[in-house]
């Protein structure tokens, strides 16, 4: 029964324990399994994400625990891209290679979130979950830069080493029982895992430092749980590390006792390697003890400071905050925050101008485009310009030659050129118009103006239908002429002064004749 | 009372209440600010008025600063009012910005009266303080197992912070508001805190303003005895102090 009870117990009630143990492997196989086959496909499945994660983790704790420095983004890049090449003989182009080696440490740092494995919890009958995150990220100026967890520590460290409350005790052990069997090689990595231990711890003190700096009553219970697994065997650290020192005097004072006259150099060696590493691994010990003692002064005047600053008058943020937490209700967070924020103002309007909004007419509103109603203008072309002017200057030479015929049956040329001579001066036959109405006129032996005003055959006759439609055109109505050309020997010359060479034209006599005189009356 | 002092005490109103400045060293409303100084009736009409409406006003280095009181229903925020103006969409995402200025303000202020005589911080101060802050609750969900917890708890609010990555990009320069990462939420309330008057920015640099100043030593140290019996009650389990 009792056998029973205690199974029962074991099973039950240290379920909670082993899971809580057990989160620190499963990132491992989360990425393990998974990784690769989603990524292209299935293209890089053959690649074992389990060997990269833990190449990773070593790198990191090379890096963050032994040269005390975060890693930037480049940097993790070009380890993994080198572990591709080397180990797994892959080439790739830099563009795929940069892809791969991007998805795999995003995999890695789980895209910044926790690994969170499910479980159910026997005792309280729920399902409960255990978080752990292997690679954390801080950011300094623009740049992010990485480091591992502690528990991403303690999980490299479990893989090849025994866990226990203080590991250096158990390693110094170890070592001892190594240095009695000569095997100093050995002790030479005991000797490096307890560094890697004392490391741990330093990060460790580092994180109730901050912890304290935040929340005291958290502090304090971080404080006492690293004090209980960590500093209590210090004092016997040191015995053990004196110890071992000790027997390494006893281990080089044998192998220098030359047996049979030759010395056991290659155990010398050894123990002089060992000797060095003992004495860095000493030295490193004893400024974690000194880190440890700053941390218990750093606490000891932060917890004064604390409850100090609860006695002081003034309203602690800090405190209300402390107690928000304990009753885990944020809602409380809201009474420091909302008296800061500036005053709500629903009102669309200018409180100013409350009183202006009944006298004055809105204003600001969007007025439309006044359209302005634009004459059209006439464009005129060249074209219609000159034929402007020849239907004036025609005009004028038409009327003259009406009127003359009006007067006298017949009319000649040169009569006509006399009388346009004395009423536009001489400067009438340098316009080439005058000459081009000749042309055109000749163009028709017969005109009949009423019959002009339905029918035009001529570009001339055109012009004159649109003169005879003036009003004071009326008196040629009826007008009938025709036009006698007269043998070539009755020549016109035409003098025309201003021009230098060629200074005459010639035209040939014409007589015109009107033919219905009745009718003209 | 005379309609000028009237006038005066609802024009200095209305320019707090539109959050102009009222300043000795601002040009624009110093005639106000000396107005509320010199005249007893301006001062007395504006604090009858602010009593009213359920405001404050405080004054520091030279400057009126105009508070919301408690469970104000005109000029306070809702949860919802809050969202919308951050662009969040969570009650919980809301609760983290809370937090995020608490915490920023918690970078200059111990409490009401101690002032750290820190000049500026960046963005990764804040970022560091809201993981310091945490990190007890992000650990002990590490080390411990956890039923899925209330949303208004701190554990939620650890959670959903632990869930956050530091930044939403790895290729795009600069930090944007946004509540995809951590960063991205620091950035979001450092934009909400500068549109309240409550950070000036100068390249990245978030200075606190006379107005910050002056409502978190005035305000809280007004109000610390009401708060501290919130504190007990909630401190006690018993009535629920939760916020309009």
């Amino acid at each position: 029964m009792d056998g029973t009870y205690q199974m029962l117990h074991d099973i039950i009630d240290f379920h909670n324990d082993r899971m809580r143990n057990l989160r620190r492997y499963y990132p491992f196989f989360c990425l393990q399994n998974t990784a690769f086959h989603l990524f292209k496909e299935g293209k890089y499945a053959f690649l074992d994400m389990g060997y990269i994660t833990l190449a990773v983790l070593r790198f990191f704790i090379e890096e963050n625990q032994f040269n005390d420095r975060p890693i930037a983004y480049p940097e993790i890049t070009a380890f993994i891209s080198g572990v591709l090449t080397r180990d797994f003989e892959l080439l790739l182009p830099a563009e795929e290679e940069k892809e791969l080696t991007d998805y795999i440490f995003d995999k890695l740092k789980n895209d910044g979130k926790p690994f969170v494995m499910e479980y159910f919890d026997p005792v309280k009958k729920t399902n409960a979950s255990v978080r752990m995150k292997l690679i954390d990220a801080t950011l300094s100026g623009n740049t992010v830069l990485y480091s591992v967890t502690a528990d991403a520590i303690e999980f490299y460290l479990d893989t090849k080493e025994i866990r226990d409350e203080s590991k250096i005790n158990i390693q110094q052990i170890l070592l001892e029982k190594m240095i009695h069997t000569k095997n100093f090689k050995g002790g030479i990595d005991v000797i490096r895992r307890i560094n890697s231990e004392v490391n741990r711890l330093r990060l460790q003190k580092r994180e109730v430092l901050a912890l304290l700096g935040s929340n005291v009553f958290d502090g304090v219970k971080a404080l006492e749980e690293f004090n209980q697994t960590g500093m209590r065997w210090f004092s016997e650290e040191q015995k053990l590390f004196s110890h071992n020192m000790e027997l390494m005097e006893r281990a080089r004072a044998k192998a220098e006792e030359a047996v049979d006259g030759v010395k056991d150099v290659e155990s010398l060696r050894g123990i002089y390697q060992l000797e060095t590493e003992l004495k860095k691994a000493m030295a490193n010990h004893g400024e974690l003890l000194s880190d440890c003692m700053d941390l218990q002064v750093r606490a000891d005047e932060m917890i004064h400071k604390y409850k100090y600053s609860r006695l002081r008058g003034a309203f602690d943020f800090r405190g209300f905050v402390a107690a928000a937490e304990e009753a885990q209700d944020v809602t409380l967070l809201a009474h420091l925050v909302e008296p800061l924020l500036a005053p709500k103002l629903q009102k669309q309007f200018a409180f100013l101008q409350t009183d202006e909004l009944l006298s004055l007419p809105a204003e600001g509103g969007e007025s439309a485009e006044v359209v302005e109603e634009a004459k059209e203008e006439m464009y005129r072309f060249d074209d219609e310009i000159e034929e402007e002017r020849i239907s004036g200057n025609y005009a004028a030479i038409v009327k003259t030659l009406f009127d003359e015929l009006l007067a006298a049956e017949r009319v000649s040329l040169s009569a006509l050129n006399r009388k346009l001579e004395l009423k536009f001066f001489d400067g009438i036959f340098r316009n080439s118009d005058y000459y081009s109405f000749l042309v055109h006129i000749c163009q028709k032996k017969e005109y009949d103006l009423d019959r002009v005003r339905t029918k035009q055959d001529t570009f001339f006759e055109g012009i004159l239908a649109e003169l005879l439609q003036e009003s004071g055109m009326k008196k040629y109505a009826g007008l009938k002429f025709r036009l006698v050309m007269k043998p070539e020997a009755e020549e016109l010359v035409h003098k025309i002064a201003g021009l230098e060479r060629d200074a005459s034209f010639v035209t040939t006599e014409i007589v015109f004749e009107r033919m219905t005189e009745e009718k003209a009356e | 009372m005379e309609q000028k002092s009237l006038e005066k005490a609802t024009e200095l109103l209305a320019a707090l209440l539109v959050g102009d400045p009222v300043e000795a060293k601002n040009g624009k409303n110093t005639g106000l600010y000396e107005a509320y100084h010199e005249s007893g009736e301006v001062s007395d009409a504006l604090d009858l008025m602010l009593k009213k409406l359920n405001l404050r006003v405080y004054e520091y280095n030279y400057g009126l600063y105009l508070a919301v009181g408690e469970k104000n229903r005109v000029f306070g925020y809702s949860n919802d009012d809050l969202k919308r103006i951050m662009g969040l969409r969570l009650n919980k995402e809301l609760y983290l910005c809370y937090y995020l200025i608490y915490q920023a303000a918690a970078l200059f202020y111990q409490d009401s009266a101690t002032y750290n005589y820190r000049e500026y911080i960046k963005l990764e101060d804040l970022l560091e303080a809201v993981n310091h802050g945490l990190s007890g609750m992000v650990s002990e969900l590490h080390r411990f197992e956890s039923e899925t917890p209330e949303e208004t708890s701190f554990r939620a609010l650890a959670i959903s912070w632990d869930e956050l990555p530091l930044i939403a990009n790895e290729d795009t320069q600069g930090v944007r508001a946004g509540r995809g990462s951590k960063s991205g939420f620091v950035k979001l309330v450092f934009n909400f805190m500068v549109a309240q008057g409550l950070f000036t920015e100068v390249g990245e640099r978030y200075y606190p303003t006379n107005r910050m100043h002056a409502l978190i030593r005035r305000y809280f140290e007004e109000e610390k005895g009401r708060l501290y019996e919130l504190q007990l009650r909630s401190s006690k389990g018993g009535e629920d102090g939760a916020a309009y």
